[in-house]
């Protein structure tokens, strides 16, 4: 059979679409354990309220030029907001305890925000509508793309690139870098360690939030997208490396490539691709692609 | 007196690793407290710190009580601590490691702090910019105290500074201490290593079990063979 390279590379344009998705969903579980050794089961409901808020922004708006936009700024602020209440409120209080306490709690989480949403936006499935200006498609190697594909991918690098920069120049990223390693030394440096959890996970969710916005137009929202997508996220931050952004980047890469081209050759089967691999990588490399291993 | 510590009792879960311990640190003074593994030497500079605080007991800071106060509340008031373990943050570099031991500070005083502290260790001049991992323990040593230094403490807690280094480093802190000395930065020190202790102390406590057995000067403990080799091992 011969290969038609036209349709491998829209497979391959569709998988980095799919990656950057999953980075930016993965970077933000993969920072919150990093730092806070906290595994957000909930993750994937602030990717669900970033989606439904953006449907209501999108309407609230519609007569507005650019409702989208509004969306795509507000929409992840309020997730990142109520991320921060809820460590506040919440995760705070189960520090240094058994992880099992942080199971139950952020598995509990899901349960009340998939409530909240069934409340507030009822059973039915929403759509939000593209922007205009992203609603086109383009022409490239005899093929055609939505426009969106490459916002959806100019969005995920702007965002790797942002965290590199926040992470590597910034006080507050060297800050979130020590604390990962030695909470303690950070405290006795004088800095509030738990104002900075705060923030961390702010920004964790507000990455979460801007998924679920970023991925609005091309789904139709339901109930259960935060399930969907939470699983694929773990295999990710798996395979990446527990706490390290640049594995969750590189393992969001190989995952969406390898699923899109996987669909080619096995199309019923490309998510057993995925557990595939994770399965590799935890007998040969079990810290993950670039993790140092965590106890 | 800068540090009044009263009675402290401090736990770790059930277990009792200090008892009614006390201890007077004034300005200026190089205080060390000396013990064999396991004594509490540890446990009392930890419940200084506030890592572990002390479940009975005082300790007042420039006449300010802070037990039971956290780590980074009694950072502020002037105390740093340089932990036995260095907790060095590997992934930063050198200058990035004492950056970090200055807070609301702007650049260019960081910039000047940072100057003292390659002043004061020449050797971290060139390794400014390599990661901090990467460096040998003597090296690492240098990094945490610098980082400490650069909170301009009133007074640094040295716990076991000595564990793992060359005699040819130890000589070198011993330099570097009676330095910190002339700037009248006030030092607390837990000891294994006796000798090098008493070398750079004003005055010492001896610590066997969790309670306070010798609190006197130097030379006194250094003529008390008793002492020293029941609870020193020297």
């Amino acid at each position: 059979m011969e290969l038609d390279w036209s349709i491998f590379f829209a497979q391959f344009i569709s998988g980095l679409c799919r990656a950057m998705v999953l980075f930016l969903m993965a970077s933000g579980l993969t920072l919150v354990f990093g730092v806070m050794r906290v595994i957000n089961f909930a993750h994937g409901s602030f990717y669900m309220l970033g989606a439904y808020l953006a449907y209501s922004l999108t309407s609230l708006f519609a007569t507005t030029p650019g409702s989208f936009w509004i969306a795509l700024i507000l929409a992840p602020l309020a997730v990142g907001l109520l991320g921060g209440l809820v460590e506040y409120l919440l995760l705070r209080r189960i520090y240094g305890k058994e992880h099992l306490l942080q199971i139950l709690l952020t598995y509990a989480l899901i349960f009340i925000f998939g409530d909240l949403v069934k409340m507030l936006w009822g059973v039915e499935l929403r759509i939000v509508n593209m922007p205009p200006i992203l609603s086109g498609f383009v022409a490239l190697a005899g093929q055609e793309f939505p426009v969106y594909y490459f916002f959806i991918i100019g969005v995920g690098f702007a965002v790797a690139v942002g965290l590199w920069l926040l992470l590597r120049l910034t006080t507050l990223g060297k800050l979130v870098r020590a604390a990962a390693e030695h909470r303690s030394m950070v405290e006795m440096l004088g800095y509030n360690v738990n104002g900075l959890f705060t923030i961390v996970f702010m920004i964790a969710t507000w990455l979460g939030g801007l998924a679920g916005v970023v991925i609005a137009p091309t789904v139709r929202l339901s109930l259960s997208m935060d399930m969907d997508i939470i699983i694929e996220c773990f295999l990710v931050v798996i395979i990446g490396g527990l706490g390290n952004i640049w594995g969750a980047l590189l393992a969001a890469l190989i995952t969406g490539e390898l699923y899109s081209l996987g669909i080619l050759v096995l199309e019923k089967y490309a998510m057993a691709f995925l557990f595939g691999l994770t399965a590799v990588i935890m007998i040969l490399r079990p810290s993950g692609l670039l993790g140092r291993g965590v106890n | 007196m800068l540090l009044e510590v009263s009675n402290i009792n401090t736990f770790y879960d059930v277990f009792q690793a200090v008892f009614n311990v006390s201890l007077t640190v004034d300005t200026g003074e190089v205080v060390c407290l000396l013990g064999r593994n396991g004594a509490g030497k540890t446990t009392t500079l930890s419940s200084i710190m506030g890592l572990n605080s002390p479940r009975s007991g005082s300790i007042k800071f420039k006449e300010r009580e802070i037990a039971g106060n956290k780590p980074f509340q009694i950072a502020r008031t002037g105390i740093r601590m340089v932990p036995e373990n260095r907790l060095i943050f590997s992934d930063l570099t050198v200058r990035e490691n004492l950056e970090l031991g200055c807070r609301n500070k702007s650049g260019k005083y960081r910039s000047e702090k940072i100057d003292k502290i390659l002043d004061l260790f020449p050797r971290l001049e060139g390794l400014q910019y390599r990661a901090a991992g990467d460096l040998s323990g003597g090296e690492q040593q240098m990094v945490t105290i610098g980082r400490s230094l650069m909170g301009d403490p009133e007074l640094l807690l040295l716990d076991e500074l000595s564990v793992g280094l060359a005699p040819i480093v130890i000589e070198l802190f011993k330099r570097q201490i009676g330095r910190l000395r002339e700037e009248k930065i006030t030092i607390l020190l837990t000891e294994q290593n006796v000798l090098f202790a008493l070398d750079i102390s004003d005055r010492a406590y001896v610590i066997d079990k969790g309670t306070i057995v010798y609190e006197g000067n130097v030379e006194q403990l250094r003529e008390n063979k008793r002492l020293m080799s029941e609870f020193l091992g020297v």
